[in-house]
């Protein structure tokens, strides 16, 4: 049984390991392959600060919200243990900032000690009326995509770096089922006119005194186009950039300027600090994931294709629930193929 | 009386900030800070600096609750302004977790610090041993940038600051109207003051940049208080231990007990050791005395104590400090014009 991977960000590579832990031991001949053109560092995984954080309302996708939570509660689950380090990941708290009241987000109940902020609070932040003060978790991939990697080599799983161009390449090459995982690029394979690029920028610093997220949002101007704040363990990032349909992976004087200005109107202190990168990538925003079942047929030949990809600004926090989605979708094709049967209950 | 000269011995955190008030308060004084020891050598840069309270037994919790209040709201406005990072104050929100229920169910700071509450049991999870949880955002001073910080207004107001070791507050009395003693833990030698005893502090600094949130455990003994560039892991509370020597053993207990708290500090790098002798006491001594030989008289206020608590009060404590210098001034001014007539 050989399935191939294609896109080695977070979504591929974590989809790859769930699929791996999870049925390695039910079929002695699974094999796994992970084909990308980019690797870390990369991805656009890389880019990201690594806030667990969702958009601040699922628009009544609760399909995502659960995918949203089983993925807090499985990385806080991993807090306490030896591998917390090495994966990138740690608990931070933090502000999000409102100009006027706004309803509870869908995840107040899976973040830790969530509440509203007091007058005195909101001191530090004139221009903000509203806001509020969670604990969430912090994964950064430029350290957990080479942990999966690791785990994934341990496994047996091998990588190809190679751009692949379409499904029948990998499926008329013997693969039994294909997981696309291909984020931004998924229209290279399948013309999908729902997913385009939520174009961002950021500016890495030098800033070990912030220790605290800080998210702002404006009602109009949409998701991450207002200044925010994520410290990470080495550097903390400034961004506050979304544009949606701008395909452009070049860095904007004007954005970094805008960035630049806002963040430092935001906390002051941030004057002092020390650029030492900047960044700009495509968040492959649809408006839902695409994970999902597809039978493509080639002449004689099928293959399986569970689709994975579509995950906007939102993959890190949501990686672990479709993971294991894909997972069981991979299970139901075993089952198709007769190659694993369910566990019976004992009687 | 041309403009009083006022001394000041010592340049840890209560010196520094008590000279920066006095100016405040006396401009037209000069202000002279002395002391054998500055940053990072002084028993204010082995801690961590953190604006928890310690609650002295002698001094009424109004007045020490006032003195945190100052102190806080002084810092929260440099944390909040451009110069913070050079000033090392930053917030840092985290937890204080109780094996056993607290004797009061609030402390007396729980509505200075920002975002006070209990903590919920979803929270509590990551600590099983502890039953009960505060949770609240709070200011930290790291030193040495707060102390240099200091150092660099001082100067810029024409203070001088010179190395000397003061044996007896007496030597000054012909080069400063007013003396003020900050000395800490070096008052038992210097005023003979039998109420000040050392109680011995070991911590580690270490390199930990993921962890990003503060954890106090109930007891004081220990806890975990993430720093600009380092992590302060302690500690201890030995009482009339004067050793300044790291302890290994005890080293490698603060370590183990803070993992407890925190397992990814196992990966903690760069472990440094520190030592440092809290200046206990059970009231800080603010208050005013003269000395007088042979008819000289030297007015003096003292401004050292603040054990545990230093930083927590520094600035409302420097503050009353200085008022008191600001009453020497007024005595020395009015004997003088008596003595012109």
């Amino acid at each position: 049984m050989r399935v191939v991977v294609i896109g080695a960000g977070v979504i591929g590579l974590s989809t790859a390991l769930c699929i791996h832990e999870q049925y390695h031991g039910l079929v002695p001949s699974l094999e796994i392959e992970v084909f990308a053109d980019r690797y870390t560092p990369h991805t656009t995984s890389d880019g990201a600060a690594g806030l667990w954080q969702p958009y601040l309302s699922d628009h009544g996708n609760l399909q995502e919200t659960l995918w949203n939570k089983e993925t807090f509660d499985y990385l806080l689950g991993h807090l306490g243990s030896a591998a917390a380090k090495e994966m990138g990941l740690f608990l931070i708290s933090g502000y999000n900032l409102f100009t006027q009241p706004v309803p509870d987000p869908s995840w107040k109940n899976i973040v830790l000690g969530f509440r509203n902020l007091t007058p005195k609070e909101l001191e530090l932040f004139p221009g903000y009326s509203y806001g509020w003060f969670n604990t969430a978790l912090m994964l950064e991939c430029r350290t957990y995509l080479p942990w999966l990697t690791n785990r994934l080599t341990e496994r047996g799983v091998k990588f190809f770096h190679k751009k692949v161009e379409s499904f029948q390449e990998v499926s008329g090459d013997g693969a039994n089922v294909v997981i696309n995982c291909t984020g931004m690029r998924a229209g290279d394979l399948q013309p999908d006119p729902e997913l385009q690029p939520g174009r961002g920028q950021i500016i890495k610093v030098l800033a070990p005194w912030v220790k605290h997220f800080i998210i702002t949002h404006d009602m109009k101007s949409g998701i991450y186009n207002s200044p925010y704040v994520i410290p990470g363990s080495e550097f903390t990032v400034l961004g506050g950039i979304y544009q949606h349909g701008n395909w452009n992976e070049e860095i904007s004087a004007q954005d970094h300027n805008t960035i630049w200005e806002n963040c430092c109107r935001l906390l002051p202190a941030l004057q002092k600090a020390k650029i030492v990168q900047e960044w700009s990538g495509l968040r492959p925003a649809r408006p839902c994931v695409r994970l999902e079942r597809e039978t493509l047929r080639h002449g004689h030949s099928q293959a399986e294709v569970i689709h994975n990809y579509g995950h906007g600004g939102f993959g890190i926090t949501i990686h672990w629930g479709c993971a294991m989605a894909a997972a069981r979708l991979f299970g139901s094709i075993l089952q198709e193929k007769k190659l694993a049967s369910p566990p019976q209950p004992r009687l | 009386m041309a403009a009083p000269k006022v001394a000041v011995v010592g340049a840890g955190v209560i010196g520094l900030s008590t000279a920066l008030c006095i100016t405040e308060t006396c401009p037209s004084c000069s202000v002279t800070v002395l002391s054998d020891q500055f940053s990072p050598n002084t028993t204010s840069d082995v801690a961590a600096g953190m604006l928890i309270p310690h609650t002295y037994p002698g001094t009424p919790i109004h007045v020490q609750k006032q003195w945190f209040k100052e102190t806080f709201t002084y810092l929260f406005a440099i944390s909040n302004s451009a110069e913070a990072s050079e000033a090392g104050i930053h917030l840092v929100s985290g937890w204080q977790v109780f094996k056993n229920s607290p004797k009061e169910e609030l402390p007396f700071w729980s509505d200075v610090v920002l975002g006070f509450r209990v903590m919920s049991k979803a929270e509590l999870q990551k600590f099983p041993q502890h039953q009960l949880g505060h949770a609240f955002t709070t200011l930290k001073c790291d030193c040495p940038p707060y102390l240099l910080w200091l150092e660099k207004r001082l100067k810029a107001t024409g203070v001088q600051i010179y190395t000397r070791k003061v044996s007896d507050l007496w030597e000054l009395h012909g080069e400063y109207n007013v003396v003020v003693n900050c000395t800490g833990i070096g008052a038992c030698q210097l005023v003979g003051d039998e109420k000040l005893f050392p109680v011995r502090g070991q911590v580690l600094k270490v390199h930990a940049p993921w962890v990003k949130t503060f954890i106090r455990d109930g007891d004081g003994l220990t806890y975990i208080y993430p720093g600009i560039h380092r992590v302060t892991l302690g500690g201890t509370r030995e009482k009339e231990n004067w050793s300044l020597t790291p302890d290994p053993g005890t080293t490698k207990d603060i370590f183990d007990r803070c993992c407890s708290l925190e397992p990814s500090l196992r990966g903690a790098q760069d472990i440094k050791v520190k030592v440092g002798l809290r200046p206990s006491r059970q009231h800080v001594r603010l208050q005013k005395e003269v000395l007088s030989q042979g008819g000289v008289k030297l007015p003096v206020v003292h401004n050292y104590g603040h054990g545990a608590g230093g930083f927590s009060v520094h600035r409302g404590t420097a503050k009353e400090a200085a008022r008191l210098v600001g009453e020497c001034i007024s005595a020395l001014q009015g004997s003088s014009s008596r003595a012109k007539l």
